[in-house]
């Protein structure tokens, strides 16, 4: 928006009344919007007064602070007596005058919401008894009762004011005279309001939809619900001045002047509970680090590691940090008692103070992290530091925290829910009166990856007139409506934490999820204010791990930890098994991406994983930087820097920025970016999805960097990058501590095989991967997988000593479809200690015919019925559901037919997800009906560019956006899986059997990559052959 | 006997593509699912079931349309009415099928064959896909149609021998049921047929049981035979020609009376009466005449008959009159405000009528409101309903008389006009493209006539009407 | 035959009918009006209200007798422009007991509003019509007498009908600063008598002209008024 100079001399004006779009579905404008125009219509200030709300206002401060606005900011709240009836009430507009009175809003806010459930609340005219810090402007409806200005008036005689509106109604008149008669009675002041609910009259069409939305009508049959005109937005002070008479403006400039509250007046407490008696928090501290030297470092502390943490310690005082660090240290400290397994990461999460902490279990030893980058001192933000958790376990970590700390002083941080495109289409659409199926194809039609095609012209290709008016409109009002906000939802597992009560800081309102709240503020907004939060984040592999360690202990009798396993050297044979991409179930490198980019990059010391998992990202990818990297670190390409403070930048890297403090330090050293700038550079990469604010930094870094001598392609580069980090930044720290899980991982698959995998299908649902997948790649490593048996599985999957001595994996009971876990640990019990003998003896049991029968699919009563269909047959028997009857057996018991080879894999998978029968490609093969095709064993013998016939099952379809056009599919036969190069031209010509196969036949070209070995196929000839296996039934049935 | 089940796969869908020629993929969608597809979606390897999601990625230029069941049975029945002039005995089996007895049709058309030569005409001419089966029981005909059967089987034995083979699947069982036979190994209909039906009933239920009993049961279904609509229709050949209208009323008259013969002991009204008037060496003409509330007496009908007949003027001699009827209703009398007969003359809607048919349809009208900032489409005029549906006036204060067209005023209002009230913006209605955006003023104007009066943006202003 | 058609058409007195003109009364809820006319508006018969110009108020006059009306139908009968319908039924009116006829000529009116009072439906009718005859107002006013209707002819003279017409009540409209001015010329067999004024400002308060408001009282000076010439521009 260019800057309009529409400023009129002389007159005065501030705007007190104003809703943003965190009133949902009230106003139309976001609150940037309304401060930019604000600020251009000359407006002295401002107040941004959401219902029951300060959940905008967070962002328009920002935007005020980042452009240097020159109006006020005041923050304000809008209540109303009667909240569910939006029209045709009176409204209360209360306004922080200072850091007192902000606090007393909270209150009031945090009251109001928690009688309500989520999203809705409640006042009372006695809840307004304490705001002696706050402005109140009582905006009163002609029909209202006025029992309120009694009340108000003996409370409040010299903050309240009476707040009258004019917006060209036709009822203008009487609510003036009103407002009049009002003041008057009570001897009352009055002040001009605008009641602002758009920054701009041409938002009035997407006001009127926001209505229709509201009320869920068409806008055509939405009436009076709409508004009349275009006047609820900032208007001019020209006009403005012709509207009010002159002192009620000068009393909105009166009140104005009043309000000196801002938010950067708030800082944050620490709870103070931590430190014992004795101590100050950076003593504690102290202590604490050298008490965790002692187990970190046993040998003792290295000369130069001691003073790194002496440096830390130093920068932590002096920031006074030394709170918030023990707040994390006491997390992890409850989470290691409770024997919770956990990693930290984040900026601060792999200092050496977090090692000794045992926050973090990355030994610093093993990378080179930057340390001066571990507490930003100029840009004055606060420390980060986010901890993962065994996923099934987080839910303890937040009960303790409730519990410490109390629910007044702890709570979630929100996650401001937007419009995207789909909700955008589907709102609008109703809102329009467009058919539901119609809206339905658009939705499941359009593609966002599509780079060729914007979604307006995709929309046209699905039969949208874009010509009709209708049409025009929708086009627009979705464009508009993104990024809207459309709730609160509660943040995975940002915990605000503080010392004094939490609502005093920020208004909190109730979750959806019963007992949680949540503040008003997306996790976004407290860093922005500098408040300090603590993500208690949960990790599907942390649970795995646990799993594993234990089972470690349980076989093998050895006692091991994460930082035990990372303590050790670096372990030759764990790379070389990486290296050859073999590392199905491995954090972060499972991928396909990931797995063809191992052999390649030949990860041969822990730093190499921590670039090995950044590099793989979009960021990187889009921005070039994967095959520089490659070649150089194949010595194939010179390093060289364009100057010394890059190389000091890139050095670690082979002068390829990979991780996301490269390009923000590159920013900074190569196109001058201050500081502050660089701050503003990282968060618009966090956010530039939504808002699209990284264009303004192109200019300025490509700019920078050519006018310091840089080449011009590699300032694209840069921006490149950036703009790929937008969507999926990667910083050092994080991906260290990711690192460490990954090494553990793979650490784990190479020496405790049988344990590794027994202990990932028992954290399932996790990973790329599924059970099907696990076990065929763990019978693949050797581990023998036995079936599920009533008398010799678990629930969970667990290892069994064979007669051999060998481990085998016994599958557990919970991989049976449609059982509970109770039901099968109770029946567990119930058990002989030598098994049962008769499948009368656990009819007899109190469990559901429906369970047994799922058992009796899956193969697991076996062992006294022959077959699953007898099994199911007998069970299946109402008369032994009678006592008497239950001895007496039917004379002569049909006998059912078994299942065939088919019917066993179909059974399999509908039952167990999974078989350990032949793969059906197997069978297909063997009866001949896969003539030509290789299996995916044999192509390695294959050269380069052959031409080859495969056939497989689809197991997985992935399209990433930063291939364009490319799909890979995955082929899985009786052998292994084969990877498919499909691109958008072939896919797009047979799409049919592209889109429907399940089992697809390819002719396709080989391609080998000489270095690495990784083999894909191009495709080129896609034949869908799902109809074989109903074939393979035909003929397999006239074997009987 | 002898059944014939007819299948309409692709009822609803065949119609409307019928009628539009339509000659590219579309489909019906229900809960985002596919329901029905034409050819050309098949072709596209779209098929029933197919998720919406996944329909659109086959094809993106994909018609969608919504899945009616009501539609379609309305469909149905019209289907069943024209084929009600080639087959006496038959049952609806709503929403897409059609079960026929055969065995007295086989007479009429000397064998099967004929008589499906005969049947199939009506549904070619619709377009219509269809598919069907022959069996000695109904329920064995119709799951032998689904199946696509496709043939007119006279053999018992030639069904046992399909009905065996037939997949479970395809049996038109239960989903849940067929599932628990598959999972017992049960894969076609004859390795369940071939188990004891004892044991079966033991483990699966009745619902199986009873359903083998009815694949051989040939008796007829337990629900009356499909019956046409009755409809009083009836044509009178004049005996002498007619050269002036008011001769009609007594051949009107009896036709009239003959109507009230028909519908009295039916318990029944019509809402409307159309007298088809046959000339010598003219084009036949259509009169209607309409009743709001309804009436079955011929003495009623006649005089509204005879009002409209003194505007009439024969072109040629009348040689024949024929009538028909339009919204035939129950006895009871309505409920309705407006109708509710007053000091026992006229009822409102006798009153309507009456007035209708002297002055038109349309010089009849009530005034309803509607809900739009505009003023000139916050109210519109419309023919009397019975139930007048209530709303809430705005509160906004509004002149009595609105004029269709505002009036440009010559003049700007001056000193000799006195300003009232305003300005009330109203700028609105940019979703239908009638955007408006006018300041409105309440004014008083020299004569004493208080005007409602707008200014546009171009500063013209407009007369819109009187607070009479 | 004949003698029945002319018993029919009230032009022969039968000794069994009522005698006299029905003095009965109805309110027009104009208080002073009431008074004037000695109880309000006639129960039934035909009424003569000359306008001269429409919009000076000749509705709004019958708007509260009307109101008061729900058992009925009210007929419209060729108003000069569209009735609004939120301006009637924010006048109280009831929708669903209002019709509208529009007619091409003035025999299909007058034939309409006979019709319609002799269906026993209508209990007021407002008719627009330059002019009626004599026999014409006659049978209106028979057919409004036997059926309990009351109708309200208008017409857009400044005088009023000859007084030949065999109406119940004859009245001339003017318009005034806070209602209407009215002239009775006839009133079922009373004196002409001198006018009356009607006070429209109780009930339309913003259509008064703003020189009769009563003088703001000194509490209310702050008040400034909204409504002036400074508002008319903008943007």
């Amino acid at each position: 928006m260019t800057s309009l100079q529409v400023e009129s001399p002389g007159v005065n004006y501030a705007e007190l009344h104003c809703l943003t779009n965190f009133s949902f579905l009230r106003a139309a404008s976001h609150p940037h919007e309304l401060l930019q125009r604000a600020c251009e219509l000359g407006y002295t200030a401002l107040a941004l007064t959401d219902e029951c709300s300060v959940a905008g206002v967070v962002r328009a401060y920002q935007y005020k602070k980042e452009h240097g606005l020159k109006i006020q900011l005041i923050i304000g709240s809008e209540f109303s007596l009667q909240p569910h009836q939006p029209e045709a009430h009176e409204r209360l507009i209360v306004l922080a005058k200072n850091r007192q009175g902000y606090a007393q809003l909270c209150r009031l806010i945090s009251l109001a919401r928690s009688r309500c459930e989520k999203g809705k609340y409640q006042v009372n005219s006695h809840d307004f008894d304490d705001l002696s810090e706050c402005i109140l402007i009582w905006n009163p409806h002609p029909n209202s009762p006025d029992e309120l200005g009694s009340l108000l008036s003996a409370k409040y005689k010299k903050n309240l004011w009476v707040g009258c509106h004019r917006r060209l109604s036709a009822l203008d008149q009487r609510q003036h005279a009103h407002c009049q008669a009002i003041a008057d009675r009570y001897d009352l002041p009055l002040v001009a309001l605008g009641q602002v609910i758009m920054h701009c009259p041409t938002r009035q069409m997407l006001h009127d939809t926001l209505t229709a939305i509201r009320i869920g009508m068409p806008v055509h049959a939405c009436g009076y619900a709409l508004q009349a005109n275009r006047e609820h937005s900032l208007r001019t002070l020209d006009k403005i001045a012709k509207l009010y008479p002159a002192q009620w403006l000068q009393a909105s400039v009166t009140i104005a002047n009043q309000c000196h509250f801002c938010l950067s007046q708030l800082s944050y407490e620490y709870p103070s509970e931590l430190v014992p008696n004795g101590y100050d928090a950076n003593s504690y501290l102290h202590h604490l680090v050298e008490q965790g030297k002692g187990i970190r470092f046993p040998a003792g502390v290295p000369h130069d590691i001691a003073l790194i943490i002496d440096k830390e310690l130093k920068l932590i005082a002096s920031e006074g940090y030394a709170h918030f660090f023990l707040t994390v240290y006491d997390l992890v400290q409850f989470a290691k008692r409770q024997q919770i397994l956990y990693q930290g990461r984040g900026s601060s999460a792999n200092s050496i103070v977090c090692y000794c902490l045992e926050i973090t279990a990355v030994d610093p030893r093993q990378i080179q992290v930057l340390f001066e980058r571990f507490i930003s001192k100029e840009r004055s933000e606060p420390p980060d530091i986010d901890v993962d958790f065994e996923h099934q376990r987080r839910e303890e970590i937040i009960q303790y925290i409730y519990q410490k700390y109390g629910r007044h002083r702890a709570a979630l941080a929100a996650t401001v829910i937007t419009y995207r495109f789909k909700s955008a289409v589907r709102e609008v659409g109703k809102a329009l009166g467009i058919s539901l199926p119609q809206l339905e194809l658009f939705i499941k039609n359009v593609d966002r990856k599509d780079h060729h095609n914007t979604w307006h012209e995709q929309l046209k290709n699905l039969g949208l007139d874009s010509q009709s008016h209708v049409g025009q409109c929708f086009l627009e009002l979705v464009e508009s409506l993104q990024g809207f906000p459309r709730h609160l939802s509660q943040h995975v597992g940002g915990f605000i934490i503080s010392a004094g009560p939490l609502s005093e800081l920020v208004p909190i309102e109730n979750a959806s999820m019963a007992q949680r709240t949540v503040i008003q503020w997306d996790k976004d907004d407290l860093a922005s204010l500098a408040l300090l939060k603590v993500d208690v984040l949960a990790l599907g592999m942390l649970s795995a791990i646990r799993r594993a360690l234990n089972m470690v202990q349980h076989h093998h009798g050895r006692k091991l930890s994460l930082a035990d396993i990372t303590r050790m050297d670096d372990d030759s044979n764990v790379y070389e098994m990486l290296q050859q991409g073999d590392s199905v179930g491995v954090f972060q490198v499972e991928s396909r991406a990931q797995m063809s980019m191992l052999p390649r990059l030949q990860p041969a010391c822990f730093y190499d994983l921590v670039i090995q998992i950044a590099i793989v990202r979009p960021g990187p990818i889009q921005g070039d930087m994967v095959h520089p990297f490659l070649r150089r670190r194949a010595g194939k390409e010179r390093v060289e820097y364009p100057s010394k403070e890059v190389q000091a930048v890139l050095e670690r890297t082979l002068g390829v920025p990979i991780f996301q403090e490269q390009v923000i330090k590159l920013a900074m050293v190569a196109a001058n970016f201050s500081g502050g700038e660089a701050d503003r550079l990282r968060r618009a990469m966090a956010s530039w999805k939504r808002h699209g604010e990284l264009e303004q930094f192109h200019h300025k870094l490509v700019d920078g960097m050519m006018s310091r001598g840089y080449e011009l392609a590699f300032a694209e580069r840069l921006y490149q990058q950036i703009l790929g980090f937008g969507e999926y930044g990667f910083p050092e720290s994080h991906s260290a501590s990711f690192a460490v899980l990954t090494y553990a991982s793979a650490w784990l698959k190479y020496h405790y095989t049988a344990v590794f995998y027994c202990a990932i299908l028992n954290s399932q649902p996790m990973g790329f991967y599924s059970a099907s997948q696990l076990v065929q790649d763990a019978r693949r490593h050797g581990v023998e997988v036995l079936p599920v048996c009533i008398n010799k599985s678990e629930w969970d999957h667990r290892l069994e000593t064979t007669p051999n001595l060998e481990l085998a994996l016994r599958l557990g009971l919970r991989q049976v479809k449609g059982v509970n876990k109770e039901n099968i640990q109770s029946l567990l019990e119930q058990r002989p200690k030598q098994g049962f003998t008769d499948l009368l003896q656990v009819q007899a049991l109190p469990y559901t015919k429906g369970m047994l029968e799922c058992l009796a699919s899956a193969n697991a009563l076996n062992c006294f019925s022959g077959h699953r269909y007898q099994a199911r047959w007998q069970l299946l028997d109402n008369h032994q559901d009678l006592p008497l009857l239950r001895e007496v057996r039917e004379a002569h018991p049909e006998t059912l037919q078994g299942p065939n080879n088919l019917e066993t894999l179909r059974e399999d998978y509908a039952s167990l997800r999974l078989s350990l029968e032949q793969h059906p490609i197997a069978l297909l093969r063997n009866a001949g009906l896969l003539k030509g095709c290789l299996a995916t064993s044999q192509l390695a013998d294959k050269a380069h560019q052959s031409l080859v016939t495969v056939a497989g099952l689809v197991t997985g379809r992935q399209r990433p956006g930063t291939a364009s056009g490319v799909t890979f599919i995955t082929l899985e036969d009786e052998t292994g899986n084969t990877n498919l190069v499909v691109w958008q031209g072939t896919a797009r010509a047979q799409k049919k059997a592209y889109l429907n196969a399940q089992i697809l036949k390819v002719k396709g070209i080989l391609e080998r990559d000489p270095e690495s070995n990784v083999i894909h196929v191009i495709a080129g000839k896609l034949i869908d052959c799902s109809h074989l296996l109903e074939q393979l039934k035909v003929t397999s049935r006239d074997f009987h | 006997m002898q059944w014939l089940y007819l299948h309409f796969s692709s009822l609803q869908l065949d119609s409307l593509l019928y009628q539009q020629a339509y000659h590219q993929a579309c489909v019906l969608v229900d809960k985002n699912q596919v329901v029905q597809a034409n050819a050309e979606a098949l072709q596209m390897g779209i098929k029933t079931g197919t998720g919406l999601a996944h329909a659109a990625l086959l094809c993106a230029q994909i018609k969608v349309v919504a899945y009616d069941a009501k539609k379609e049975h309305r469909l149905l029945s019209q289907l069943a009415q024209c084929l009600y002039q080639t087959s006496a005995t038959f049952y609806l089996d709503p929403p897409q099928g059609l079960l026929l007895q055969t065995s007295d049709m086989l007479r009429l058309y000397e064998g099967i064959e004929g008589y499906w030569q005969q049947l199939q005409h009506p549904l070619i001419e619709r377009g219509l896909n269809y598919h069907y089966a022959s069996a000695h029981s109904p329920l064995a005909a119709k799951v032998l149609a689904y199946a696509g059967n496709d043939r007119l089987l006279k053999h018992p034995r030639q069904v046992h021998r399909l009905l065996s083979q037939l997949s479970i699947q395809h049996a038109l069982l239960d989903p849940k049921l067929a599932l628990q036979l598959e999972r017992l190994g049960l894969n076609t209909l004859g390795q369940a047929q071939a188990l004891p039906k004892s044991a079966l009933g033991q483990r699966l239920g009745k619902t199986l049981v009873t359903y083998l009993h009815q694949l051989e049961d040939t008796s007829a279904p337990a629900k009356p035979a499909y019956q046409p609509p009755e409809r009083f229709r009836q044509r009178l050949e004049l005996l002498y020609e007619i050269e002036h209208s008011s001769a009609l009323r007594f051949p009107l008259k009896r036709l009239l009376t003959d109507l009230e013969a028909f519908l009295a002991p039916r318990q029944l009204r019509v809402a409307g009466l159309s007298l088809g008037l046959n000339y010598r060496e003219h084009e036949a003409q259509k009169m209607h005449v309409g009743c709001n509330d309804g009436e079955y007496r011929a003495e009623a009908w006649l005089s509204l008959f005879l009002l409209k007949l003194e505007q009439l003027r024969l072109p040629a001699p009348i040689i024949a009159i024929s009538l028909t009827t339009k919204g035939q209703m129950p006895w009871a009398p309505l409920s309705a405000q407006l109708f509710e007969p007053t000091q026992g003359k006229l009822t409102t809607g006798q009153l309507i009528s009456r007035l209708q048919s002297k002055l038109g349809d349309h010089a009849v009208q009530q005034v309803y409101l509607r809900d739009d900032h505009r003023p000139e489409r916050s109210f519109y005029q419309g023919m009397p309903q019975s139930h007048y549906p209530s709303q809430q006036a705005t509160t906004f204060l509004r002149p009595s008389l609105l004029f269709t067209l505002p009036q440009a005023l010559h003049h700007k209002p001056d000193q000799h006009w006195c300003m009232l009230s305003g300005p009330e913006r109203i700028q609105s209605g940019w979703w239908d493209n009638v955007n408006i955006c006018r300041d409105y003023f309440i004014a008083r104007n020299p004569y004493g006539q208080v005007c409602w009066l707008f200014r546009t943006p171009t500063q013209g202003w407009f007369l819109h009407g009187y607070f009479s | 035959m004949a003698l029945l058609q002319l018993e029919k058409d009230r032009l022969v007195w039968r000794a069994r009918q009522v005698t006299g003109p029905d003095q009965r009364r109805q309110s027009s809820f104009y208080a002073n009006l009431d008074a004037h006319l000695q109880g309000g508006w006639p129960q039934t018969g035909l009424v003569e209200l000359a306008c001269g110009l429409s919009g000076i108020g000749e509705l709004r006059l019958l708007f509260p007798l009307l109101a008061q009306s729900h058992t009925r139908l009210q007929i419209w009968i060729n108003p000069p422009a569209q009735l609004n319908g939120q301006a009637l039924a924010q006048h109280g009116i009831s929708l669903s007991k209002t019709l509208l006829i529009r007619s091409q000529s003035p025999q299909h009116a007058l034939w309409s509003a006979q019709q319609s009072l002799n269906s026993g439906c209508c209990s007021h009718l407002i008719l627009w019509a330059n002019s009626l005859t004599a026999p014409q107002a006659k049978r209106l006013q028979i057919a409004a007498k036997d059926n309990q209707a009351l109708i309200f002819w208008l017409h857009p003279q400044a005088k009023p009908s000859t007084s030949a017409l065999p109406v119940s009540a004859r009245l001339s409209l003017a318009p005034l600063a806070t209602g209407l001015h009215l002239q009775v010329h006839k009133y079922q067999g009373q004196w002409p008598q001198h006018p009356c004024q009607v006070d429209m400002h109780a009930l339309w308060p913003s259509l008064a002209m703003p020189a009769v408001v009563p003088k703001p009282t000194p509490t209310l000076r702050r008040h400034i008024t909204l409504v002036g010439v400074n508002a008319h521009k903008l943007q």
